[in-house]
């Protein structure tokens, strides 16, 4: 009985998740934002030849514990529209 | 009959089929409890995350619940509740929840690869292309439909067009106080709440009356100007309101229903043959997001397969959430046919739809002390919010589809069609041109996309799992019965469209899409190449 009541309580905290439906959007647009940024400064490291990754090896102290994540993100990317289909929670 | 009979019945089926039916797709399709999911192989603290199962399904369901499943089944009910009834039963158990799990499944099998993907390596190139496709022309439907429907609401109920309003103002402040000012979120959300109740107020007061055409133009420059908008201004805020009404029109009609207990006062069956409309296959193009629709896979295919914890999970999450969505279709019929034929008639005529399930909530809401015109207004509003801002994601995520396809990027210039504001306004004007033909000739149309969309991925899913060994006629059964009626429906549709050219060019373009996607079937099942069992 408690584990069912534990449920339904878990349930309605998925449901009703607060701090995702007032966050989320913000959050998966400024992770995209942030990746976008990731790109221009270290995209040599995804074979796109780029100038600017020389001089963006001076912010890799505070970027650099992202950058393995990031790659694993970036080389996932294969259809922007269905990435965002799910992120909009799109469903009429 | 009293309609409480009917959410019993609906609850007793839909369990029966949980535990057996939904048991023996999981044991036909391998499902490994021991095996790691991309949550844990691929965690990455972002998208790539475990869920507990409850919470999962309260997210799953939380984003695959809309208007879609209350406007259908009011639609539908000019057959008769009983056929209506019977499919959101039979659709969810056999179509609905089996595209929701087997979508969810594969993409969970497929590294939590969105459903494109998955086509992408089972149909191959053209069918992802026909799955953007799809994606789009659906989309447009939905901006015509919606916004047709809620100008309808707002046109017949005034209250709730002041509301609305009001809401948007609202919702920005919110936005602005929450995201730039950091106030917190409880202060803002009390705040957000207690505006909400005082713009109801203030909507029965100053109800704010408008022609059709009037609020059709200010709609849609809602809709382009809040899907070029940053997050943060409207999108955000408004969803996130936009919860609280949702679950307090849910809880207050579910509550509401419980204490009226009324009787069914439509007739069960009216006949075959209703106006210009058949029952086959009109219904089944009617119901479509209440029994099976495409959208789901998308929202499982996107979030959902991210977050499953363990295997075993798919079951509940996938097919456990579209029978809920059964019980909320059951709630919709029910507004329909606790009236008698006149009266539905009248409100479906006066209003269309949001109309009748707003008047039908209203009047369950009375029975513990809320007045009829404030709970009407309410649930009015609650739908058209949430109608509102579906139209604002789908207008977006049609611009993303659009600008996707028309990217050259490394050939030169890039092309002005790529461009946010150009391929918006092309959306919108498209959705909008279409919106003006009224929601009972586009709903059809919609409800058709929907379904292909939905044999789009029942096929993805049929081929993978017949490559791989498996089972697969569960998933290609209802495959084949949604081309039968998807492809009668377009017929008719483009004889009775023949005056019109917008219509006309939505039903022939779906349909030559959906022999293409007949043919694409063909080949795949013809593949004789296999992939070893995943």
């Amino acid at each position: 009985m408690k584990e069912i009541l534990e449920n339904i309580r878990l349930f309605f905290v998925g449901a009703l998740d607060m701090q995702g439906k007032a966050h989320g959007h913000i959050e998966n647009e400024a992770s995209d934002t942030m990746d976008q940024f990731m790109l221009l400064c270290f995209g040599d490291l995804l074979g796109i030849d780029l100038p600017t990754t020389y001089y963006a090896l001076e912010l890799l102290p505070y970027l650099g514990e992202d950058l393995v994540k990031w790659n694993m993100r970036m080389s996932d990317k294969k259809s922007i529209w269905e990435e965002k289909a799910g992120k909009l929670d799109i469903d009429p | 009959m009293n309609s409480l009979l009917l959410i019993l019945i609906a609850s007793v089926v839909f369990l029966v089929a949980y535990v057996t039916y939904g048991a023996y797709l999981a044991k036909k399709w391998g499902i490994d409890p021991s095996r790691k999911t991309p949550a844990h192989t691929m965690n990455d603290g972002v998208d790539y995350m475990p869920a507990k199962a409850p919470v999962l399904l309260g997210h799953h369901f939380s984003s695959i619940a809309g208007a879609g499943p209350i406007v259908g089944p009011i639609g539908a009910a000019i057959f008769g509740w009983v056929p209506v009834f019977l499919w959101i039963l039979i659709g969810s158990v056999f179509f609905g929840g089996v595209h929701d799990m087997g979508a969810l499944f594969s993409s969970v099998r497929h590294d939590g690869k969105s459903l494109g993907e998955v086509i992408g390596v089972t149909i191959g190139k053209n069918g992802k292309k026909l799955f953007a496709i799809f994606a789009w022309l659906t989309l447009l439907l939905v901006i015509a439909a919606f916004t047709n429907i809620v100008a309808n609401t707002f046109v017949a109920v005034p209250e709730a067009a002041t509301a609305s309003v009001l809401f948007i103002a609202v919702a920005i402040v919110f936005g602005i106080f929450v995201y730039r000012q950091g106030v917190s979120l409880a202060i803002g959300s009390i705040i957000g709440v207690a505006l909400l109740i005082l713009s109801i107020y203030l909507g029965t007061l100053f109800p704010l009356q408008l022609g059709k055409t009037a609020w059709m133009i200010i709609l849609l420059g809602y809709i382009f100007v809040a899907s070029v908008t940053p997050v943060w201004i409207l999108l955000q805020p408004r969803d996130y309101l936009n919860s609280f009404l949702l679950y307090a029109m849910l809880i207050g009609g579910f509550v509401g229903v419980i204490f009226m207990r009324p009787a069914i006062q439509l007739a069960p069956v009216t006949s075959f043959t209703v106006g210009k409309s058949t029952l086959f296959p009109m219904l089944f193009v009617t119901v479509a997001c209440g029994a099976i629709s495409g959208f789901h896979s998308l929202v499982g295919s996107g979030t959902t397969a991210k977050q499953v914890d363990n295997e075993k999970d798919i079951r509940l999450v996938g097919y456990g959430s579209m029978l809920i969505e059964g019980i909320l279709a059951t709630l919709a019929i029910i507004t329909a046919s606790y009236i008698g034929a006149d009266k539905f008639k009248e409100l479906l005529g006066q209003g269309g739809p949001v109309n009748v399930f707003s008047s039908g909530i209203g009047d369950f809401m009375t029975s513990f002390g809320l007045p009829f015109a404030t709970g009407k207004s309410f649930v009015a509003l609650a739908i058209s919010a949430f109608a509102l801002t579906s139209l604002d994601t789908a207008t977006r995520l049609a611009r993303f589809i659009f600008q996707e396809f028309f990217d050259v990027s490394g050939e030169g210039q890039p092309s002005p069609l790529t461009n946010r504001y150009v391929s918006t306004c092309i959306t919108v004007v498209l959705g909008g041109g279409l919106a003006f033909k009224g929601w009972k000739a586009i709903w059809p149309l919609f409800g058709s996309a929907n379904q292909l969309l939905a044999a789009l991925a029942l096929l993805a899913l049929g081929v993978w799992l017949k490559q791989s060994g498996r089972e697969h006629k569960m998933a290609t059964i209802p495959m084949i019965f949604m081309f039968a009626v998807t492809l009668v429906a377009l017929i008719q549709l483009m004889f009775a469209n023949l005056g019109n050219i917008l219509l006309l060019f939505f039903s022939v373009a779906l349909f030559i899409l959906a022999i293409v996607l007949i043919l694409q079937a063909k080949a795949a099942f013809s593949k004789t190449a296999s992939i070893s069992k995943k």
